[in-house]
């Protein structure tokens, strides 16, 4: 088909044309490279100038038990995204569910081992390495709370059966910005925890 | 049809080449074991092992999960691009 068709008000060719909603939330994706670079970047300066010993109180176990969970997450998230593209309404509501419950396991987790540090004496306001650690994980918690929220908007609509093979994009969309939180996660388990 | 007339899409805009999902996890599982292990290792460069296992996983999600390595390339110009400006920052503060 060689011609121009009109889709949502946009007249490009069909076979090139770039989803807006994708488009827009990997421009989105990159201004939260950005964001996430500056908290890293105040994170490793506060790290230089704290002692070696200064992440001795992070539990590494807990933490890579963590980093396996949002793994098994991201994994669930292409699956629901291949289910619907498939068309397979059971399979995308089983594994948007799925990604819920491992995203909230993720939260608790994050939020138990908050209050065994706090309880410790690894407070925000300790030391230097303390409190750019809570920064940039606290920031990251945030990110995976929001996106717990998406699901519990997502997640009615595809019981309902609202969500088509062809209107997929919604769950393609959210699944970019749920693998972006795995990659910084993934980042900040190995700049945190392992060095 | 008429030629302006909007259209709902009848099919997916791109249904993705898909790469073997449960490949992949596998492999992010396995380095996150092996970077767990090499923490606790003797006699071995951490930051550098560390470091490049820690970008293999990212690679893995962005290109295979995020699909980057078959969606179009304009995704992979705005994503990579602020790490032009991101990396020699985090090098500086580093040093």
């Amino acid at each position: 088909m060689s011609e121009n068709v009109t889709v949502r008000g946009q007249s490009e060719p069909v076979g090139r044309r770039l989803d807006n909603r994708k488009l827009g939330m990997w421009i989105f994706l990159a201004t939260e490279v950005m964001l996430f670079s500056s908290l890293i970047g105040a994170f490793l300066q506060a790290k230089a100038h704290s002692p070696a010993t200064a992440n001795d109180a992070l539990n590494i176990p807990v933490a890579a038990i963590n980093t396996f969970v949002l793994i098994v997450s991201s994994t669930a998230v292409v699956m629901a995204l291949s289910s619907i593209e498939d068309g397979n309404k059971t399979g995308l509501r089983n594994f948007l569910i799925l990604t819920l419950l491992l995203g909230a396991t993720f939260l608790s987790i994050q939020i138990i081992e908050f209050a065994h540090l706090l309880r410790e004496g690894f407070t925000p306001s300790g030391s230097l390495f303390a409190g750019a650690f809570y920064t940039v994980t606290g920031f990251h918690g945030f990110h995976v709370f929001i996106g717990l929220l998406i699901l519990l908007w997502l997640i009615p609509q595809a019981i309902k059966g609202r969500l088509t093979s062809a209107e997929h994009m919604r769950v393609e969309v959210f699944g970019l910005y749920w693998h972006f939180v795995d990659v910084v996660w993934i980042v900040l388990f190995t700049i945190i925890y392992l060095l | 049809m008429s030629g302006n007339e909007p259209v709902e899409p009848t099919e997916p805009v791109a249904r993705h080449r898909r790469p073997n999902y449960l490949l992949v996890f596998l492999g992010l599982a396995a380095l996150t074991a092996i970077e767990v292990a090499v923490t606790y290792a003797h006699g071995i460069p951490k930051a550098p092992v560390l470091l490049t296992m820690s970008l293999a996983k990212a690679l893995l999600v962005i290109f295979y999960f995020m699909h980057l390595r078959s969606d179009s390339r304009w995704f992979s110009l705005i994503f990579f691009v602020p790490f032009l400006l991101v990396i020699p920052m985090l090098i500086v503060l580093r040093l």
